[in-house]
């Protein structure tokens, strides 16, 4: 099993009366809001979590790229593994993804994760993501364009990473009379891809032929295994099984020495600030028009209305991991051979925790629940 | 009416043919209005009416060949031809007053006479509201004053109403997501050579009246307000897009 310390960075000041006025965190809610003075002491907070996870022993951190919003304050995640490389030395870093249909020149891409890959000695994960719906507002790209972008984008960057240049590429979306990137990645052929996913059937496929690593947030237990087992399936047409490595879920973690009843206490207001305020993200900002085919569009209202039901999104897959730190190992290993992940995006600064609060949780992880979590 | 198909180079276009009379070719706007309706049975007391599915639109795929308005134009231009239709009065409202415009400046000698209602296409001096960001409903009371959204609300309405109208508002983002306008058509409108008329709802909330008057002045064409009406006048008041198509076709018989 793996584990990977999950960061959104979050805005921890989201004040409700703004984002009941904009009806959301994302693309609309106005940037006054941000304070750069703030801004500067959180991400220092939220990269020492992250280096400590590297000193603890993590597998992986992660970082991941959001536009204009409150949500997540990492529009650029490879800056953000840069800064990374620099102060750890152990585990990979994962950027949970760059989103390649969002770029005009994936061979920008293609540069910047070689570049990393070559700095860090070969410790970067390379996700790749369609990105949001809601980047395609921000961004102002059209999103009936984003799977066909998605897919040629990709082939680019792994052309651009493991053939030799100079090559002409003439695609579709993309034309380049040269492809020669400079450096080419350290890890051979390429860094590992990943596949945040949403759960459309498309990406399920695509990811589930290259046998890429899938990982899925916010999604019910039921509906997470519902995806993995069509991962499954297609792995299956596609000539081979796929194992727990292939999958990751992503899980709060909480804990407290009182157990679970005080881990609860002490998590929740966090996770309603999460729900209410950061994840306000109304369907056609989620969903723009032509983002996916019509029936993962059909299965993305059957959750909205699930979630609306259950008061927002699922933060666990399963029984949510919060008490004593051993309740949380035991709890850990049961969730992961329920859904058959062998990857943990195990996720501890939620909403507006502080620095404080969530270091305690990092670290009686690490001490306690980390050294009994079999390995590899 | 009968739904016909017409073979324009390797596509399939669906059309509506009703009515009879002086040839009238239909564009049809956004937010599923594609199927016969009550504007088409109006028009069609007083002329034949073919009216096309666009392509993309009324619960099909985008074909990969539609990459803006201009491409439904070249399309259009071998959908007259197919049906042999010597210069019609074509009629576009909104997002196909933008497709009728643009045949028009594109082709001046397919087209006999033309008539826009709250037509999109010329660049707004404001910023028209961003539908695509707003909730079904609420985009919706956008189009027309008459129209009950809480049919497509996504969370509370119908899920197979509201997965359509979503999947048809991709054919319209593949065609107005970047940009709900085309820069270059203002000097390309100077191309029009025919007898037009410009329509607009008094209580158009999505690109009020003013920008109506402009593409008429561009046009040398008379603007009509009707009082009552928002967005798609088709939807509100379909009695003054006819009495509006009979008046236009009656001038041009003068002429």
């Amino acid at each position: 099993m793996e584990i990977y310390a999950f960061h959104l960075m979050p805005w921890p000041k989201i004040d409700p009366d703004v984002v009941e006025k904009y009806t959301s965190a994302w693309v609309v809610y106005p940037n006054s809001e941000y304070d750069p003075e703030l801004g500067q002491q959180l991400y220092g907070e939220y990269l020492d979590q992250l280096v400590f996870a590297d000193e603890a022993g993590f597998d992986a951190i992660c970082v991941n790229e959001h536009h204009q919003n409150a949500y997540g304050l990492m529009p650029s995640p490879n800056i953000m593994a840069a800064a990374l490389v620099s102060r750890t030395s152990r585990a990979k870093i994962a950027i949970l993804g760059n989103g390649i249909a969002l770029r005009d020149n994936p061979l920008r891409v293609a540069e910047e994760v070689a570049m990393l890959d070559v700095m860090s000695g070969g410790r970067i994960l390379s996700g790749f993501v369609r990105g949001i719906g809601a980047e395609y507002h921000s961004l102002n790209m059209d999103p009936t364009r984003s799977r066909d972008m998605f897919f040629e984008a990709h082939d680019l960057i792994l052309k651009a990473w493991t053939d030799p240049g100079p090559f002409n590429w003439d695609g579709e979306h993309f034309q380049f009379r040269y492809v020669n990137v400079w450096p080419r990645p350290l890890q051979q052929p390429h860094p590992p891809i990943f596949v945040p996913s949403q759960g459309s059937a498309e990406t399920l496929e695509w990811a589930a032929e290259r046998r890429y690593p899938l990982a899925c947030t916010f999604v019910p237990m039921e509906r997470l295994k519902q995806f993995y087992g069509k991962y499954r399936e297609y792995a299956e047409g596609f000539g081979y099984t796929a194992g727990p490595e292939q999958f990751g879920l992503t899980s709060v973690v909480h804990i407290h020495p009182d157990g679970e009843e005080a881990a609860m206490a002490s998590l929740e207001p966090h996770v309603r600030y999460f729900q209410e305020r950061c994840f306000t993200l109304p369907l056609p900002t989620f969903f723009p028009p032509g983002y996916t085919a019509a029936s993962s569009y059909r299965t993305r209202l059957e959750i909205a209305r699930e979630m609306s039901g259950a008061g927002g999104p699922a933060l666990s897959a399963g029984e949510p991991l919060v008490g004593t730190a051993e309740q949380v190992g035991e709890r850990l290993v049961r969730n992961m051979e329920e859904a058959g992940a062998g990857k943990l995006l195990a996720w501890f600064q939620i909403g507006d925790m502080p620095h404080d609060k969530a270091m305690y949780s990092m670290e009686q992880f690490a001490e306690k629940v980390l050294p009994h979590i079999p390995r590899g | 009416m009968k739904t016909v198909d017409v073979s324009v180079i390797d596509y399939q276009a669906r059309v509506h043919v009703g009515g009879e009379g002086p040839p009238l070719v239909f564009l049809h706007g956004e937010a599923n209005t594609s199927a016969w309706s009550e504007i088409h049975d109006r028009l069609a007391e007083h002329f034949t009416v073919y009216a096309p599915i666009h392509p993309g639109f009324g619960g099909e795929e985008i074909p990969a060949w539609v990459h803006d308005v201009t491409d439904i134009t070249f399309h259009n231009a071998g959908l007259l031809r197919a049906l042999e239709l010597e210069r019609p009065l074509v009629v576009g409202v909104s997002l196909g007053g933008w497709m009728a415009l643009d045949l028009a400046a594109h082709r001046p000698d397919l087209v006999g006479a033309l008539l826009t209602v709250g037509t999109l296409g010329l660049r707004p001096d404001e910023p028209m509201p961003d539908i695509f960001i707003k909730q079904a409903p609420e985009a919706l009371g956008y189009l027309a004053e008459s129209i009950d959204g809480s049919v497509v609300d996504p969370l509370t309405g119908d899920i197979d109403a509201a997965t359509d109208l979503w999947v048809e508002l991709a054919a319209q983002a593949r065609l107005m997501w970047e940009r709900p306008y085309d820069k270059r058509l203002q000097r390309r409108l100077h191309q029009v050579d025919c007898p037009a008329v410009v329509v607009w709802g008094a209580g158009d909330r999505l690109l009020p009246p003013e920008h109506g008057r402009r593409v008429a002045e561009i046009l040398g064409a008379p603007f009509e307000v009707v009082p009552e009406a928002g967005h798609m006048v088709t939807i509100d008041a379909p009695a003054a897009v006819v009495a509006a198509a009979v008046k236009l076709h009656g001038e041009r018989e003068e002429i």
